[in-house]
């Protein structure tokens, strides 16, 4: 088809030795960037565009070289997402859930390994997608308006409190703690200061930066120095480079499937790869976590989120490059950068500079070779980082979040903030409540409120649009299943299953004093 | 038992955040909505939440012991006072003492840690700054002979 034609002209433009080496540079610019705690792929595109400006290409290679560092920082966040529990992006939360805990188990190696194919599969399926169903999928996007968008968000709360962490009540509490937080700041409809007690610097809201090294790593701090004291040193061990075979296979479908999840949720403008890489851990949760794995460590749980917002990634450049609107924040530094150089996406741009377009998605196919064919075998490198004895790893990390955090404004305050939430980190630890949901509910809170406030006001007060549409009565539906589920089916299905986990679950024990 | 304090605590955040919120200006140009009713459902939210919590708690917490308690507020003085020293003293030598006071919680040898908080930070400095041109201070008591 005229498509496919096209597609292969783009690697015409895309297989020059010039751009082949920017990708690579790219890739590896981006990986490293991402690694360090904190560091996610929009600060990582803002630290390197003065550089790539300044090394003056012509803007298919610029393109290219800039989807290469996204790509990059992208799998750079899963590194440190499972190597230190600190993800740098939103869309890396949910690989710590099971890829920090594969790692403390010595399994560091098969997590970063899986993460990089499921990265590359995701990747893959979905440009192949982004090829035949562009137009398409324009059109399915376009049809979520901002009812649509707040269900949307409403269920992915709903399902990640109910699958994160042992107990839905708990989930429900970080999310709504997370919620608590995510209001401080501006009005976004009216600009009215909203529980900012006064303090300019929280006019802007709780940065997304501080949150993320606080709850994380400081929280993760303090968590390390308590087991050294109390529960002994653990040893951590380094295990295989590489997945098995079997584990590979047991995770195809699982890949599969969030790849789809992560494309279609992705061309949705907004928040794509967060909800995307969510959905598709609860997903498949629910239909292939059996023995309760998910959560202590099982592939599968890294390997759906990983598919999922790397796919994502070409989704979002549908509505970038089809409708001119940013599918991410990424995606809007993309904007800028491609109207910096007087080149305007929007709906004639694939007509208008079939070229550039094309060349794109080629080059974002090969960044994604690139990425596995770099990183699989650094992935034995990367493990030594485990090795690093933890009272030079710990303050390192620590030092590094600190640059990160007080990279964003120059700002003493944003430190303190950081530093209370690292405090709520390790409090919401001890106390079992799970801190996914918390972060997750300060980066869609203001679009799950912004959302609403815009529909009601499009429809001049009248709620009735927020069921107005079959898309919104489906996701209503969803919430209420992701809801009553947990609560019907309460008899943890762990309990028969696994002994250790058992032991663990007290949701039936008598009532504990303490 | 510590689920059913945290639960309270958690109550009585709520109650303050739907009091707190009831307090915030209305704008003369407003949507619907308006600014106060989301902030509310999530107190509202919260406090339900709390409540079934409260009523059924769900797990045992072990506290840590008093001395590792000192020893934790101790890592988050020194997590505050990183932050305040960085301006005054500049990232290398702010972040040299903290690297050697937190590698000091985490067992290393004094000598040790202060030296590698030494080259940790300079290097940090080095690429950040330097290398990435992002701006780290250098410290007002340094200020003058740059």
């Amino acid at each position: 088809m005229e498509a496919f034609a096209a597609l292969l002209g783009g690697f015409e433009t895309a297989l020059t030795l010039q751009n082949l080496i920017f990708v690579f540079v790219g890739v590896l610019l981006g990986t490293l960037i991402g690694m360090l705690p904190g560091i996610g792929p929009i600060n990582g595109i803002a630290i390197l565009i003065p550089i790539t400006f300044a090394l003056d290409l012509n803007p298919t290679t610029m393109l290219i070289l800039f989807a290469g560092i996204y790509y990059g920082s992208q799998y750079g966040n899963s590194i440190s997402a499972i190597l230190l529990n600190v993800p740098g992006t939103a869309s890396s939360v949910a690989t710590t859930l099971d890829g920090y805990e594969m790692a403390k188990r010595g399994r560091a190696g098969p997590a970063l390994a899986m993460s990089a194919i499921a990265s590359f599969i995701g990747g893959t399926l979905s440009i192949f997608g982004l090829v035949f169903l562009a137009p398409a999928l324009a059109q399915f996007a376009i049809r979520f308006g901002p009812a649509e968008y707040f269900v949307l968000i409403v269920f992915t709360f709903t399902t990640i409190s109910a699958l994160t962490g042992k107990y839905f009540v708990k989930g429900l509490i970080a999310t709504g703690i997370g919620l608590v937080l995510a209001t401080i700041g501006l009005d976004p409809g009216t600009g009215v200061p909203r529980f900012t007690f006064g303090q300019l610097p929280l006019y802007d809201g709780i940065d997304f930066v501080s949150a993320t090294i606080g709850l994380f790593a400081v929280a993760e701090v303090f968590q390390l120095l308590e087991q050294s004291r109390v529960g002994g040193e653990v040893r951590t061990k380094i295990g295989r480079a590489m997945v098995s075979v079997k584990e590979f296979w047991e995770s195809f479908w699982v890949m599969i499937r969030s790849a789809l999840t992560g494309f279609l949720v992705g061309t949705l403008p907004g928040a794509g790869a967060t909800i995307a890489s969510f959905l598709a851990y609860s997903n498949e949760q629910r239909w292939v976590d059996k023995e309760g794995s998910f959560g202590q460590g099982d592939v599968r749980g890294v390997a759906a989120p990983e598919a999922a917002n790397n796919a994502s990634v070409s989704g979002a450049m549908i509505p970038l490059l089809t409708l001119g609107v940013p599918g991410s924040g990424t995606t809007a530094v993309m904007l800028a950068a491609l109207l910096a150089l007087n080149l305007n996406p929007g709906p004639l741009f694939i007509q208008q500079q079939p070229d550039l377009f094309w060349g794109l998605i080629a080059s974002m196919y090969i960044g994604n070779v690139m990425l596995l064919v770099l990183n699989l075998p650094l992935v034995g490198l990367f493990i030594r980082v485990l090795l690093i004895p933890r009272w030079v790893l710990v303050p390192s990390v620590a030092v590094i979040g600190y640059v990160a955090v007080f990279s964003v404004n120059s700002s003493v305050f944003d430190l303190m903030v950081m530093t209370a939430l690292g405090v709520l980190g390790y409090l919401l630890r001890k106390l079992n409540i799970p801190v996914a949901p918390v972060i997750l509910a300060l980066v869609l809170g203001p679009m799950m409120e912004t959302n609403l406030r815009r529909a009601l006001s499009l429809a001049q007060g009248d709620a009735t649009v927020l069921v107005g549409s079959p898309i919104t009565i489906v996701l209503w539906i969803m919430v209420a299943a992701s809801v009553i589920l947990p609560i019907v089916t309460r008899k943890n299905p762990l309990a028969s299953a696994s002994p250790a986990a058992e032991s663990r679950d007290e949701e039936d024990a008598p009532p504990l004093n303490d | 038992m510590s689920d059913r304090i945290a639960s309270l605590l958690l109550i009585a955040v709520g109650a303050v955040f739907i009091y707190l919120a009831t307090q915030i200006q209305t704008a003369f140009f407003s949507d619907p909505l308006g600014a106060r009713w989301v902030p509310i459902f999530i107190g509202i939210f919260l406090i339900g939440s709390s409540v079934a919590l409260f009523v059924q708690p769900r797990s045992t917490v072990e506290w840590p012991p008093r001395d590792t308690l000192l020893r934790l507020v101790l890592t988050l003085a020194g997590f505050i006072a990183y932050g305040f020293l960085l301006n005054p003293l500049g990232f290398i030598a702010a972040t040299t003492i903290a690297f050697a006071l937190f590698a000091l919680q985490f067992g290393g040898k004094p000598i040790r840690a202060v030296l590698a908080g030494a080259i940790f930070a300079v290097a940090a400095y080095l690429l950040f700054s330097t290398a990435l041109d992002l701006y780290l201070p250098t410290g007002a008591l340094f200020e003058r002979w740059f």
